[in-house]
């Protein structure tokens, strides 16, 4: 019972850090990154590059986050910039820079799956039985990271501007806010998450070139029910992360892989606005 | 000649013409193609044969897409999908029960049963009043995600990961198997080419261009989208079926949402909505891929993406329109000419077939509200409107901004929109219809923003607007198109009919409005709601609404509202005037009474408490 | 009656020269001719649908003029971004959303600064005219009535020590008594810190308080103009100009 629960939360931890930076983007800009996959698989190989050269663990964090950035930013400048209003085809136009992205991972570091040295190893013992040290680790780097998009939104200039941004556009714009850097900034930050989001992941599994893929549309169906708010994410990531565990313990594993997805769309055929609450 | 079209009566006609003389460019160009099928197995190596089948068959794939997305505008990674259903109906009939004639054909139709059910749910789940587009994308997102993950979870009934092999198919050569494919593929794009340019193909296009204005013109939308995913799913999974029956070979790769946006790619560089792009783009850029991709493996899916990010941001009409554009101008003038001229629509006044009923009795209010209300949660917009409007009347609202004008017209065209009340329509209660189902008791409306279709012509708005009237061809346009009385002459008196030919983006404003309104009276309403008719309009345009709506109401006794801030224009036209403020309903009587009451002078010049 | 309005100074704040523009290709404003000066308060009166919102976002930058031109302190602004006119000194209350709900008051005080370091002296000037909104600066602002949200959308504006104020409306819904409020604000904005005020209204009584000069705006065109003296009396003579 204890297992299961433990599940939950770290299913519901590991999907609300790869979600976020999804949602920020989507709050502010209104449209899905399709490449938000190869942030996560670019993250990953952060680790790997870590793990090669023997560096300390603990550092394929902040390079990820940082590579992550300094991508999100150009990539904001040269293609996203012109398909604001045309929030189908900036889908379609992530979806291909993934594609490109992920053929230059390939090139770099080939096709087959390698294994990333996680900063910390091994089980703890929680009344009596054991659980894996790295996933509790996760609930910490979630909350924190939760924690601290709190405290960029909430407490600085450039978060209030950025919620001015998603709440009211037009209304920033004439109150000086220049929405543009709004963008470039959210997006960089989005994307620097999303690699972060990747080398938490890593040590879990492995790394290959298509490991981002199927965080993919599950962080894109958390983000749809999850609207504006962190909180309505968090709501979702429990419930509909709760819902793909007990789907892959009761059920089977491969339903449990379809469980969030699925639920999520018929959740939004009946309550168009999700987790979200007003 | 004989009249291979039927089904014209005297209000709509189709040229008599047999089919391969009216298309005569497709009917040459198709023999062509047919031709260059025909000739391929003796000037191509096998290899390169093969390479083609597949292609042949991913190009008709690309092709759903095209008509879902370029055509309709539903954004569909769903294809694959479907594609795959046919494929693994072929794969796991031959592999379990073996290869017959027999198990061929029941496989085949549960492949399109299958298909056309599971495309009726998606449907049923992406496009319903208020759907986005992003979550109709979203929806077809997941669906490859199931089927794939449904395929893993059939262990050795369905191969899981490595698919199924090498079970027995129809036999037949490659030159076959080429002849086969090359056929099908050239068939179905030719039909498909006159399929986009028929009256029907143009309803899909107004659906994709401007869907609100289609349910208002009376289009069921959803049911549309919903018929021809259906369709597009069958034929998707015939393409997967033939697949199988010639590689023998069935994997997640063939239905996957990889595969999925792979076509959409396809469709995006061949160019969205023109047929021919998607067909030859696909075919062409397979071929290409496996040569290229065997000596450069990794950079020619680089080069594929690049090149797609650069047409979704730069060119997002697709690589090979521009290419025709710049060919066309080369074209000697006469057959450009020819080519260019589409055959003008004649509109003429409706001819009456047997006597018709009137649905207006003049005892009977045309429109009739009672109690109706509007809540967004705690804010209460309308609060217990009361009115009956008879045929005949014109009737003015009035009020300040936020008084709740637009949104009670929203609750009467819209049955789901208001939180309580009665209202109906010639009698008719609109319970909680569509404004399609609204539409068709008798309702008319315009709004304040004109809601047109802005990529097509004059001619072909007005054509939409008679679809509910007469089914509209799939394979023809209608020559000849009968309007009401009311809209012949709006049409005629504002000058339109001289510009048939002309793009509504390209009419002046009070043009447009004009086109509107036509389209609005083109559906025989008995109700007409107008928002904001003037607005913008020049003092002389204005004059001529006014004109055009006190004859509508004179001699053709239609009942009609307008929202109005322009009193001048109220004055002149509206015999009857109802003050809307803060959701109340403040005054009903004669213009003259209420413009000149003490209430009106202060809500409009004073303070409001 | 004006009260205490001091002759305003000369400099030019605003001018629009046949300034024409509207949606897509409907003409909403045409041939507007309008001067404000540093300290003057304009009125534009107009019923719905005859402009004057649309007078308003085209010279804030929302909308591109179709025809003319638009100066701000001697620069042609015409078509420049909203944002670069809001950090040139323009503030711009809009008639609907025109504050943050899901924001503080504070918050919303905060967004009319080009600094934070700023807000403690801001603060310090909206209490002399608006005692009641620091007291409520942690409260959401969709808590707060209808007329505190007008007050905060003018200390807002306040704050940002605009040189030309674009108002739309904002005396629509309002009490007697806010009303009043607002007309000693302006007037003080207008006499004290030189601003030039534009304001788009429907409420006569109000304009023909607080206004030194009015127009008429009808079907996008201006029809008429006045001068208000000082003792005549104004609130008359403007209805009848508004007269339905």
């Amino acid at each position: 019972m204890l297992y299961l629960f433990l599940d939950i939360i770290t299913t519901a931890a590991i999907l609300f850090i790869v979600s976020s930076g999804l949602l920020i983007i989507f709050g502010v800009m209104k449209i899905i990154n399709f490449a938000h996959g190869v942030f996560l698989t670019i993250g990953g190989y952060s680790s790997l590059v870590v793990t090669h050269f023997d560096w300390n663990p603990w550092f394929s964090m902040p390079l990820a986050f940082v590579v992550g950035c300094l991508l999100g930013s150009v990539i904001e400048r040269t293609v996203l910039r012109f398909l604001y209003h045309r929030p189908l085809d900036a889908i379609l136009a992530t979806w291909g820079l993934g594609i490109v992205l992920g053929q230059l991972i390939i090139i770099g570091f080939g096709r087959e799956v390698q294994f990333a040295a996680g900063p910390v190893s091994g089980a703890m013992e929680l009344f009596g039985d054991f659980y894996s040290k790295y996933r509790l680790l996760l609930i910490i780097f979630s909350v924190l990271v939760a924690g601290a998009m709190w405290l960029l939104l909430k407490g600085t200039r450039i978060g209030l501007q950025t919620r001015a941004v998603i709440m009211n556009e037009p209304l920033a714009r004439g109150l000086g806010i220049n929405s543009s850097r709004v963008r470039l900034i959210t997006f960089s930050f989005g994307a620097g998450l999303a690699c972060l989001a990747g080398a938490f992941i890593t040590p879990l599994s492995s790394v290959d070139p298509n490991m981002g893929l199927p965080w993919l549309v599950s962080a894109f169906m958390l983000v749809l029910v999850s609207g504006n708010s962190f909180l309505a994410l968090a709501s979702a990531c429990i419930v509909l992360g709760g819902a793909q565990v007990l789907a892959s313990t009761y059920i089977s594993p491969v339903i449990g892989g379809l469980t969030l997805a699925v639920l999520a769309a018929l959740l939004l055929r009946i309550r168009p606005k999700g987790f979200a609450y007003d | 000649m004989t009249r291979l079209v039927t089904g014209a009566d005297a209000n709509h006609t189709y040229l008599g013409l047999p089919l391969h003389v009216r298309f005569k460019a497709v009917s040459i160009l198709t023999g062509l193609a047919l031709l260059v099928v025909l000739i391929g197995p003796f000037v191509l190596d096998p290899y390169t044969q093969s390479v083609l089948i597949r292609a042949f068959l991913l190009a008709i794939t690309a092709l759903t897409v095209d008509l879902l997305w370029g055509t309709t505008g539903i954004l569909t990674f769903a294809q694959g999908a479907f594609f795959g259903i046919g494929a693994y109906a072929a794969g796991l009939m031959f592999t379990h029960v073996g290869y017959t004639v027999g198990t061929m054909m029941l496989a085949l139709l549960a492949a399109i049963a299958v298909s056309m059910l599971v495309a009726a749910f998606v449907g049923w789940l992406a496009f319903w009043q208020g759907a986005t587009p992003l979550y109709v994308a979203v929806v077809t997102l997941v669906l490859p995600i199931v089927v794939v993950q449904l395929i893993y979870s059939g262990g050795a009934f369905t191969g899981s990961s490595s698919g199924l092999v090498g079970f027995d198919a129809p036999s037949l050569s490659m030159s076959g198997w080429f002849w086969f494919t090359g056929t099908i593929m050239v068939l179905l794009t030719a039909c498909a080419w006159v399929f986009i340019r028929s009256d029907y193909g143009r309803k899909l296009n107004a659906v994709r261009d401007n869907e609100t204005r289609s349910r208002y013109l009376g289009i069921p939308t959803s049911n549309v989208k919903i018929i021809l995913m259906m369709f597009m799913a069958a034929l998707a999974s015939l393409a997967g079926f033939i697949y199988a029956c010639v590689g023998t070979i069935v994997a997640p790769e063939h239905a996957d949402f990889v595969f999925g946006t792979e076509l959409v790619i396809y469709v995006a560089l061949g160019g969205r909505g023109t047929v021919l792009g998607p067909v030859i783009g696909t075919i062409g850029l397979e071929w290409a891929s496996a040569y290229v991709s065997s000596i450069l493996p990794f950079v020619w899916t680089i080069i594929i993406g690049a090149i797609f990010v650069v047409v979704i941001v730069v060119l997002p009409e697709g690589l090979l329109p521009p290419i025709w554009r710049a060919l066309a101008r080369r074209l000697p003038a006469r057959l450009a000419n020819t080519a260019k001229s589409k055959r003008a629509t004649v509109f003429h006044p409706l001819v009456e077939i047997g006597a018709k009923s009137s649905t207006t009795s003049l005892t009977q209010p045309a429109l009739s509200l009672t109690s109706v209300t509007k809540r967004y949660g705690h804010l209460q917009v309308l609060n217990g409107i009361d009115i009956q409007i008879m045929p005949g009347e014109l009737v003015g609202i009035v009020g300040p901004n936020g008084a709740g004008k637009t949104t009670l017209m929203r609750c009467i065209s819209d049955g789901m929109e208001r939180s309580g009340g009665t209202i109906k329509v010639n009698g008719k209660s609109i319970d909680h219809k569509s404004p399609e189902g609204i539409t068709a008791l008798g309702l008319g409306r315009s709004f304040q923003n004109t809601s047109l279709f802005g990529s097509l012509r004059v001619s072909e708005c007005l054509r939409l607007a008679r679809y509910p009237h007469y089914k509209p061809s799939k394979i023809d346009t209608a020559d000849r198109v009968g309007l009401p009385l009311a809209a012949m002459e709006v049409l005629e008196s504002t000058g339109l009919q001289a510009q048939l030919q002309e793009q509504v983006n390209n009419l002046p404003h009070g043009m447009k409005r004009a086109l509107e309104l036509i389209m609005v009276l083109s559906l025989e309403p008995s109700v007409l709601l107008l928002d904001e008719p003037t607005a913008g309009l020049t003092k002389a345009d204005r004059l001529m609404i006014g004109r055009i709506l006190t004859d509508l109401q004179t001699r053709l006794g239609l009942a009609i509202v307008l929202i109005e801030h322009d009193f001048d224009f109220v004055k002149q036209v509206c015999s009857r005037l109802v003050v809307l403020h803060r959701g109340e309903l403040i005054l009903d009587g004669p213009v003259q009474e209420v413009v000149n009451s003490d209430l009106v002078q202060e809500i409009y010049s004073g303070h409001v408490e | 009656m004006s009260a205490n309005i001091k002759k305003p100074t000369v400099s030019t704040v605003l001018e629009c020269r046949h300034l024409s523009s509207g949606y897509d290709d409907a003409v909403v404003i045409e041939d507007i001719n309008i001067q404000i000066t540093a300290g003057q308060i304009f009125g534009i009166l107009g019923k719905n649908g005859m402009g004057k919102s649309t007078l308003l976002k085209t010279i804030m930058g929302f909308l591109k003029p179709t025809h003319g031109e638009i100066t701000f302190a001697d620069e042609p602004i015409g078509g420049v971004e909203p944002q670069k006119l809001a950090q040139r000194g323009i503030a711009y209350i809009p008639q609907e959303a025109a504050i943050f709900q899901d924001l503080t008051v504070e918050e919303n005080l905060r967004l009319g600064l080009s600094n934070d370091r700023l807000l403690p002296s801001g603060m310090e000037k909206i209490a002399a005219y608006f005692p009641i909104l620091p007291k409520r600066r942690k409260q959401f602002a969709g808590t707060l009535s209808g007329g505190e949200q007008k007050m905060l959308l003018m200390a807002r504006a306040l704050m940002s020590n605009p040189k030309l104020m674009l108002v739309d409306e904002i005396s629509e819904g309002l009490q007697p008594t806010m009303v009043e409020n607002i007309t000693k604000v302006l007037g003080q904005l207008a006499t004290n810190d030189n601003v030039g005020i534009l304001l788009v209204e429907q409420n006569v009584r109000f304009v023909s308080r607080v206004a030194h000069s009015v127009a008429l705006l009808e079907v996008g065109r201006i029809v008429r103009e006045k001068q208000l003296d000082d003792g005549t009396d104004n609130e008359q003579a403007l209805a009848e100009m508004m007269r339905v």
